[in-house]
């Protein structure tokens, strides 16, 4: 089980830009409060917490809403509340599913958020005025607006939700991408204490190929919106707009994840013994179910060319013939895992074409010429007999080295620490899994397998041992 | 000229209330003495102020007020300008009616403050004076030195004066939902002569204060005037609530 680190910036002090650097991913942030709040020497009514594992990584960035009741309180507690819920998340599930799932779980904090408004204590020897108008404060609730967000190198996704007018900025590996929500950033929206949610929540999420770097920042720090380039965004930029004391709280908080994390691209298992018939008028198009699939994409290309695609959740497919009047020329399939796209399969040809009477289907299996225009896979003929292949080499191998052991051992009497037996003859029993069913002329050979632990290398003798005979399929009990 | 700076604690809002003490304040609206009506209204836009102002549990100083009261002579309420969380320590003053309206006399005292004001609040919103009287003055006309003002102005425009004029006898159509009421544009017919004289030297409802006003649920037009007809205690409120529409952030 991996440590779980949680950070939260303190909120009774400015902090200039700070980085952190993980294996996988690396952040930084800034916090800073109004001027009239650090002259007083009150609490900023921001919130950033951090939780990580070196997989995973949550956050929440909150803006109390300064009219509301103190709204500290709110940014305080949704953050702490946010960040574990974003942590704990499926981010398997869909974006709809997600964004129904914290719509309630943000309604459900509110009752108790309610309470300790309720319960807050104010000074008695306020002005009436202030005292009054803390009292209206007390009944509108405790409010914040959030940004939240998770990244997850292991499933390789990521989700963001967001309510209010704090500002999120995305990046992909090519170009800044926020123009897809920025519309989003509403002033008015923002979790209550008393109302629950004050408007739409925002989700937005995706396979971590598409994001290489994101900026979440409250809204004191707006005019960071005018910064187009990246490079722009360095500490001393940063920092001279977080020492620039002004009328709001200013958090900043950065995220990037590892290029070594980009270049890896997903492994999505790759559907196989793809093959087709004809079952009345449809053409049923099969293939071996992927061990978890979120679903799959069957591309049909006709004879002119024209490329369609069709999506399944099921190893299945029935598509009418009548579907293809100009003839269809090549199927194949490939498994689509969390939004991420795996490598096509071996495409399948017919060499008849279909037509609109669906006559003379003949799929054949794939051609060697062809390649697809992602990774190509070795097929599993071919790879068997390559083990095959290795597998007789290695024998010759470590029969040989055994000949020279059995010598240089009488010779230096090397005594093995940890001596292992193994009866059955590895190379030989690979070879024989290989053959799907073995046949009677097949030979076993009895031998035994001496590892010497402390040889520098490891050395691993294979023999067979004096006494015992071959055994041919006539001796076998 | 966009009239949307914000009134921050770093560039506080400067708000101007210039209220007519005279005798007539005396008379019944609404059932209360008009006064009674003017300071009701006032107390209420003070304590929106606050509201508006407080941040956890303390008030930050956005806004600075000035507050005259003028008949025979001005008045200065707060004994100069005072910041919002100042106010809410003094709370309100206590005012009683006197004799006549020397209206220019205030306005004379208005302009000698922001002469003196407006070079150290560039960068703030532009000052608002609301005016708040209920009939003719009595001394010299005040409309030269009012137009004067209004051509006085910082980086966020020239300077606003809103006009309450607490009278019965100026619309010729009775409001009957004030929420929905456009205000009044500069095609409005008004009855009263000195109601039109106080249009002229009233200004145009910026946009950003028109924005703040729908959020306070009142239903203004574009293009409306900053003179409002106090002819019942919700239209004064009204006023009073205009005068305090500077943008704040939230």
């Amino acid at each position: 089980m991996s440590t779980l680190i949680k950070t939260q910036i303190p909120t009774v002090i400015e902090t200039t830009v700070t980085s952190i650097q993980r294996t996988r991913f690396k952040y930084r942030f800034a916090y800073a409060r109004a001027l009239d709040t650090r002259i007083s020497g009150d609490t900023g009514q921001d919130y950033i917490v951090i939780v990580e594992d070196k997989n995973r990584l949550a956050f929440a960035l909150c803006d109390g809403v300064s009219q509301s009741f103190f709204g500290d309180i709110a940014a305080k507690n949704l953050g702490e509340d946010l960040v574990h819920w974003m942590f704990d998340l499926d981010l398997k599930l869909s974006q709809d599913e997600i964004s129904q799932l914290l719509h309630n779980h943000l309604e459900s904090l509110a009752p108790a958020a309610t309470k300790l408004v309720q319960e807050f204590k104010v000074p008695d020897n306020l002005p009436l005025m202030l005292q009054k108008a803390l009292d209206q404060k007390r009944i509108i609730g405790s409010e914040t607006t959030f940004i939240s967000g998770c990244v997850d190198i292991a499933s390789q996704s990521f989700i963001f939700a967001w309510m209010g007018d704090s500002i999120l900025r995305i990046w992909g590996p090519d170009r800044e991408k926020t123009s897809a929500f920025s519309h989003s950033f509403q002033k008015n929206e923002r979790w209550s204490t008393s109302k629950g949610c004050v408007g739409q929540t925002h989700i937005f999420s995706g396979p971590i190929q598409e994001l290489s770097h994101f900026v979440a920042y409250s809204d004191g720090l707006t005019n960071l919106n005018e910064i187009k380039m990246l490079d722009e965004l360095n500490d001393q930029f940063v920092n001279a707009r977080i020492e620039a004391s002004g009328d709001d709280d200013m958090s900043y908080f950065e995220f990037w994840v590892d290029p070594q994390v980009l270049s890896e691209k997903k492994k999505v298992e790759i559907p196989v013994n793809l093959h087709a018939r004809q079952t009345g008028s449809y053409l049923e198009i099969l293939w071996e179910a992927c061990t978890t699939s979120s679903f799959y994409q069957v591309e049909l290309k006709t004879e002119h060319g024209e490329i369609s695609y069709k999506q399944t959740k099921l190893p299945s497919i029935k598509i009418p013939l009548g579907d293809f009047p100009n003839g269809l020329k090549s199927i194949r399939v490939r498994k689509v895992q969390d939004n991420v796209p795996g490598n096509w399969s071996e495409a399948i040809y017919s060499t008849v074409s279909i037509g609109e009477t669906g006559k003379g289907i003949i799929i054949n299996p794939p051609r060697t010429t062809e390649t697809s225009n992602l990774e190509k896979e070795t097929p599993k003929g071919r790879k068997i007999g390559w083990i095959i292949i290795f597998c007789v080499l290695a024998a010759i191998i470590c029969f040989m080295l055994g000949f020279l052991a059995g010598v240089i051992g009488t010779k230096t009497r090397t005594t093995p620490t940890v001596i292992s037996f193994t009866q059955t003859p590895t190379p030989i029993s690979t070879i024989n899994t290989l053959k799907e069913t073995p046949t009677l002329t097949d030979t076993y050979t009895p031998e035994i397998t001496v590892t010497l632990a402390d040889a520098s290398p490891a050395l691993t003798i294979t023999q067979t041992p004096e006494g015992f005979s071959t055994l041919t399929p006539e001796q076998e009990p | 000229m966009s009239y949307e700076f914000l009134a921050t604690s770093k560039t506080p809002a400067l708000i101007i209330y210039v209220l007519d003490v005279s005798a007539s304040m005396s008379q019944n609206l609404g059932g209360k003495r008009r006064i009674d009506v003017v300071m009701d209204a006032l107390q209420a836009t003070l304590e929106h102020m606050v509201f508006l102002a407080t941040k956890g549990g303390k008030v930050s100083p956005r806004y600075r007020i000035a507050m005259y009261a003028y008949s025979d002579h001005v008045f200065d309420l707060l004994g100069g300008i005072k910041t919002i969380d100042q106010v809410a320590q003094l709370g309100m003053p206590e005012l009683s009616t006197m004799r006549s309206t020397d209206t220019a006399r205030a306005f004379l005292s208005v302009e000698k403050l922001l002469e003196q004001e407006l070079p150290n609040i560039e960068a703030c919103p532009a000052p608002l004076v609301c005016h708040m009287t209920d009939g003719v003055f009595s001394g010299a006309d005040p409309t030269p030195i009012v137009k004067r003002i209004l051509q006085m102005q910082n980086s966020d425009g020239h300077v606003l004066v809103e006009n309450i004029f607490i009278s019965d006898k100026i619309l010729s159509e009775s409001i009957n939902d004030v929420q929905n009421w456009p205000g009044v544009l500069a095609s409005t017919p008004l009855t009263n002569e000195y109601a039109q004289k106080l249009r002229d030297i009233s200004s145009t409802l910026p946009e950003s204060y028109r924005i703040m006003m729908l959020e306070n649920g009142y239903k203004i037009s574009e293009g409306a005037s900053m003179m409002l007809p106090g002819i019942n205690p919700e239209l004064v409120e009204m006023g009073f609530v205009m005068s305090m529409a500077t943008p704040v952030s939230r």
